[in-house]
């Protein structure tokens, strides 16, 4: 192997990577507009076709991981909020506590740890589910009788991903915020109950559309990555480990990433 | 006026025959009311004619029209119509694994807004009463998974019905049934076939396609033969089909 073809070897594997990545993400793209298109031009939110899909899976990813959610919002709040709130003083003024709360509780830490239990719960799922309906031959069946799977399958998994990672951060954060400031106004400083009531005066239109966008960004890529996924399953079984995995890998990616695109974008 | 016949195949050979199709094209339509048999040998890939046929491959050559629409050439909310009026089903049809056996059948239908009229009430009975005619001891509570094959693929029948096609494209249907199952499951077929319904039927029950189909396609591995009638393929010359319809008759 002469040197220049060693050199090219070298180069282009990551000029392939980036390009394989970027092609990628053109597909996931593509692949989620189309599913949502289908739906759109066929239902409206509420009046939909595949309704009881979209409840199903709203149920599935918000309503019943309610539980953990429950425990993760409180052990955030004991973690984070109070011990934020009982080191207060050597962090400078009320203000300057209340803007580092909303910033790490509702805009960093709420949606990622919420993300990440929606990539393990609902994308792992999705994954599966759909893989095995296409192993089975249930997506063949459904397309033979005219059904569109885009509508009927893929769409509502996105939208109520979408609308339970919204919902679910909405109450994660909630409660790691009341749970800190409780505690901390038992067991150090009564006054610190206040901290509620300057961070819901705090909280601006700004601030508030930032944390719906990411949010709901959040979960529209978690599900269009784990339909994607599933879809990908050809005939065998040894495929849907691997898929799922690849799908909570990718999944996580993207939450970092989109993660840093956001905070620079908004903070930078 | 001549009515549009369901399905209208034009010099049809389909695309996915593992083997090099070297015999005549496939010219063929089947109307309303008609019962059409495919029989033949293994090796003729029958099922590729089939899935051709009902425009569910692409052919290799040839048009395939349902409904008087060329398959090649269809919007998306002509396939679906199509696929609705044409359905088409296999011995391991699958059904849906998180839905019981009376949700399977509603699903489609509802997935289409049939329920809109008359009203879903309405849909359930007609439901209920398709699967009473096929088989009054069906479990429709539980999940697919705990379904025998022969009971899914006929609460796979239903839900096809459901959608009131004009034609039922059956391919090898009787695979899981057994010998008092399959009469029945036959008598509904041809009551349904009287009432008006179309079927295209892929099958190794030559008996059954003997007596009751309209026309009957014999599939060679390179050559397809035509047949009007029972007596006819009966009286045949050529020594493959006479000696196949003995073993299998």
């Amino acid at each position: 192997m002469s040197v220049i073809s060693i050199t090219n070897t070298i180069t282009g594997w990551p000029g392939r990577k980036l390009l394989n990545n970027i092609l990628y993400v053109v597909n996931l793209v593509t692949f989620s507009t189309l599913a949502l298109r289908d739906w759109l031009t066929k239902n409206s939110l509420f009046k939909s076709r595949s309704y009881t899909t979209t409840v199903a899976q709203i149920i599935f990813t918000g309503i019943d991981a309610l539980p953990t959610i429950t425990f993760l919002g409180l052990a955030t709040g004991f973690i984070f909020t109070f011990r934020l709130l009982s080191i207060s003083n050597s962090l400078g003024g009320t203000d300057d506590v209340t803007n580092l709360l909303i910033t790490i509780i509702c805009l960093s830490v709420g949606p990622f740890l919420a993300a990440i239990i929606i990539i393990s719960r609902t994308g792992s799922a999705i994954v599966v589910d759909i893989g095995n309906m296409k192993l089975h031959g249930e997506i063949e069946a459904l397309e033979n009788m005219g059904i569109n799977i885009n509508d009927y399958l893929i769409a509502p998994r996105i939208i109520s991903t979408a609308i339970s990672q919204l919902a679910i951060t909405v109450y994660f954060t909630v409660i790691a915020l009341l749970s800190g400031i409780l505690i901390s106004a038992v067991f150090t400083n009564p006054t610190h109950i206040d901290f509620i009531f300057r961070i819901s005066n705090s909280l601006t239109p700004y601030l508030v559309s930032i944390f719906v966008i990411k949010n709901i960004v959040f979960g529209y890529v978690i599900a269009t990555v784990a339909c994607y996924n599933g879809l990908r399953l050809q005939s065998s079984a040894t495929e849907l480990p691997q898929r799922t995995t690849a799908s909570i890998v990718q999944s996580l990616s993207f939450v970092f990433v989109i993660d840093s695109l956001l905070t620079f974008a908004i903070f930078i | 006026m001549q009515e549009t016949a369901i399905i209208q195949c034009q010099q049809l050979i389909p695309g996915d025959l593992s083997f090099d199709y070297q015999g005549e094209a496939l010219d063929f339509e089947i109307r309303h009311g008609e019962m059409v048999s495919i029989i033949g040998h293994k090796h003729a890939e029958k099922s590729h004619w089939l899935k051709a046929i009902c425009g569910l491959e692409d052919p290799r050559s040839g048009n395939v029209y349902l409904q008087g629409k060329d398959t090649l050439n269809l919007s998306a909310r002509d396939w679906a119509s199509t696929r609705i009026k044409t359905a088409y089903l296999h011995a391991d049809t699958a059904l849906l694994s998180a839905a019981n056996g009376l949700m399977n059948v509603l699903a489609p239908a509802l997935y289409h807004q049939l329920d809109k009229k008359p009203n879903k009430q309405l849909l359930v009975e007609q439901a209920l009463e398709i699967l009473e005619e096929i088989d009054a001891g069906l479990n429709l509570d539980e999940l697919p998974a705990y379904i025998s094959k022969e009971h899914q693929f006929k609460i796979a029948t239903a839900r096809a019905l459901l959608l009131q096609p004009d034609i039922l494209v059956l391919d090898t249907p009787f695979t899981h049934f057994d010998i008092d199952t399959r009469a029945h499951f036959q008598k509904f077929l041809t009551n349904r076939v009287a009432k008006g319904l179309s079927l295209l039927l892929l099958t190794d029950d030559i008996p059954y396609a003997l007596n009751y189909s309209d026309r009957i396609i014999f599939a060679e591995k390179d050559k397809l033969h035509y047949f009007n009638s029972k007596q006819e393929i009966l009286n045949s010359n050529n020594p493959v089909i006479n000696q196949y319809i003995k073993l299998n008759a």
